[in-house]
């Protein structure tokens, strides 16, 4: 058997080591993706290596590709929710509510949906940014090493998810929200049974603060890996947590206030230099104030209904069209034409889990619209992948990756 | 107050590169402009007019339309500290499916016009990287554009076997 050293080292003696030229090297082209371990959703990236170091990159996303825009063009406006609900599937609630409000701005109506309706939906949209975070959070936890939290987020998430199911009736793919408000009231003991997952998750939440903050392999692989400067990050169009995490106090819910956000007591954080650590907080912290969010619309919620009183918009109730000729007529319009949607283009953003997510839509006047474009922020923050990994360990792109948050079914439509 | 900034916007624009500029219902700056001009009038928008963040683009494609040109890129920009928007919109015939990029100005819309280009088949002067980014390279079409029949379907990948 050969000696170990002569075969791994390529030298003759051992007095050849001290010689000081160095083993020789070649770039190498590797794949990681587009289904890896490591990295949740499928996407490809070409990584280009010197040794350990990342020299180049080329991130190919599409795997996931379900024609979103076309097929939204070929579906009535109410039919078109159920696609947006597989576009980030982790935070459905929060694309249900930035696509209704597209066509409500686009029929002119942004006013006139009932209060009730309005807290419904941002009620929904906190509950799902929860979820959306508690995803991103556990999963990169997990993939640094930590399983705990990951069972205890993913725990935490699926009560929410049965209380949502509770409401629309389905775990992940809720189509709750319609356009002029939401399809049916919220149930009576939602708040109760809200308000004691709250409680359960904060405790979990210190739970998994004390296992990660200071973990040393945690906090090693987070800390100063992936900073991005505040003016590169507004450049490259990056929103959400990792915008906000660079330092720019930027928050649609804030800056340019829509539905009833500006009657909720919140506070936007904002971190320092952009890395994985910075990114991780600011997402804890955002949880807590979507609790604090949640418990006021509580309290603050109005009576009313929770779909506007407009028979050009809001579907007929299941009693009235069975019973009535008109309702059963309107009824069958709304189903096979579609809402009417007058001529125009809007465009809407929400703060989705993971940035600005926004709904262009073109109306030539039919029940279908001429365009629907969706301003995916997992796309758009995807681009800032190759500069933050670039100069990197390998190593480095799982944190990197995982808080970048990519959803697969949002980044490729 | 976007009423001062569309002023401003149509007095430091580049002369004769600005269609027609207007407020839409919701306060955003609706401009559309010449393709000639596109470049500087984008310079113009982001440094002296300060709409520094970039949200989206895309293409509108009015195949229906009788008059006028067939297609129209839309660029839409935020000014982060004052809470503007602007939506640049430039015409582009069929025959002609081609303008520069922005992505020189908006570093963010590198990958938007790739989809766009991906989509629509809209040609980039200048683009760092034109490639197609959802599909792959062998697809042949641009499958948004409203003549691409929603069931059409292709094999998933295409190689000229026994050429090579």
């Amino acid at each position: 058997m050969a000696d170990l050293r002569t075969v791994v080292l390529g030298r003759k003696d051992v007095q050849d080591l001290d010689r000081d030229d160095e083993l020789p090297n070649e770039l190498m082209t590797i794949n990681m993706g587009p289904s890896h371990p490591a990295m949740h959703g499928t996407i490809r990236m070409v990584l280009t290596v010197d040794g350990e170091t990342v020299v180049n990159t080329d991130i190919q996303p599409g795997y996931l590709h379900r024609c979103f825009e076309k097929e939204s063009e070929h579906a009535t406006y109410t039919q078109i929710f159920p696609y947006t609900d597989r576009l980030n599937y982790i935070s459905p609630m929060i694309n249900n509510v930035g696509y209704a409000m597209a066509v409500e701005k686009l029929m002119g109506i942004t006013g006139d949906i009932p209060k009730r309706a309005e807290y419904i939906r941002v009620i929904v949209s906190e509950i799902s940014r929860i979820t959306d975070h508690l995803t991103c959070v556990g999963a990169s936890a997990m993939e640094l090493g930590g399983f705990t939290p990951f069972l205890y987020f993913l725990k935490a998430r699926e009560w929410f998810f049965e209380i949502l199911e509770e409401l629309s009736g389905a775990r992940l793919t809720y189509s709750y929200v319609r356009i002029g408000g939401v399809v049916k009231d919220l149930t009576d003991d939602f708040a109760d049974k809200t308000e004691a997952i709250f409680q359960k998750l904060e405790k979990i939440m210190v739970e998994v603060e004390t296992m990660l903050n200071k973990n040393r392999i945690f906090y090693g692989r987070m800390d100063k890996v992936g900073g991005y400067s505040p003016e590169k990050a507004v450049a490259m169009g990056l929103s959400g947590p990792c915008l906000r995490a660079c330092g720019v106090d930027y928050d649609l819910r804030k800056d340019v206030p829509y539905s009833i956000y500006n009657e909720l007591d919140f506070d936007v954080p904002t971190g320092t230099t952009g890395d994985c650590l910075d990114r991780y907080l600011i997402r804890l912290e955002e949880i807590r104030q979507s609790m604090r969010m949640v418990r006021q619309c509580f309290k603050q919620i109005p009576d009313g209904s929770h779909i506007i009183d407009d028979p050009r918009v809001a579907m007929p109730g299941k009693k009235e069209a069975y019973n009535t000729i008109e309702a059963m007529i309107r009824h069958f319009k709304h189903v096979v034409d579609g809402i009417k949607v007058p001529p125009g283009e809007a465009y809407t953003a929400v703060e989705g889990g993971n940035g600005e997510l926004g709904f262009f839509i073109v109306s030539n006047g039919t029940g279908q619209p001429w365009k629907v474009y969706c301003r995916a922020p997992s796309f758009v923050n995807l681009q800032t992948v190759p500069d933050l990994i670039i100069g990197g360990l390998i190593s480095d792109i799982v944190p990197i990756f995982g808080m970048i948050n990519m959803i697969g079914g949002e980044c490729d439509k | 107050m976007s009423q001062a900034t569309l002023q401003s916007l149509s007095a430091a624009a580049p002369e004769d590169s600005i269609v027609s500029a207007e407020l839409d219902k919701d306060n955003t700056l609706v401009v559309v402009a010449k393709k000639q001009h596109v470049v500087e009038l984008a310079n113009t928008a982001k440094n002296e007019l300060g709409f520094n963040f970039p949200c989206y683009c895309t293409c509108i494609d009015n195949l229906t339309r009788t008059e006028g040109p067939r297609f129209a890129m839309v660029y839409q920009m935020r000014a982060l500290e004052r809470g503007e928007t602007l939506r640049l919109k430039i015409e582009l015939e069929e025959s002609d499916l081609k303008m520069d990029t922005l992505s020189t100005v908006w570093p963010a819309f590198n990958w938007l016009e790739r989809e766009t280009f991906d989509m629509y088949g809209v040609e980039f002067n200048g683009h760092p990287d034109l490639r197609r980014i959802y599909l792959y390279d062998e697809f042949k079409g641009y499958p948004l554009r409203k003549d691409y029949p929603k069931t059409k379907r292709q094999p998933l990948a295409r190689r000229e076997w026994g050429n090579e």
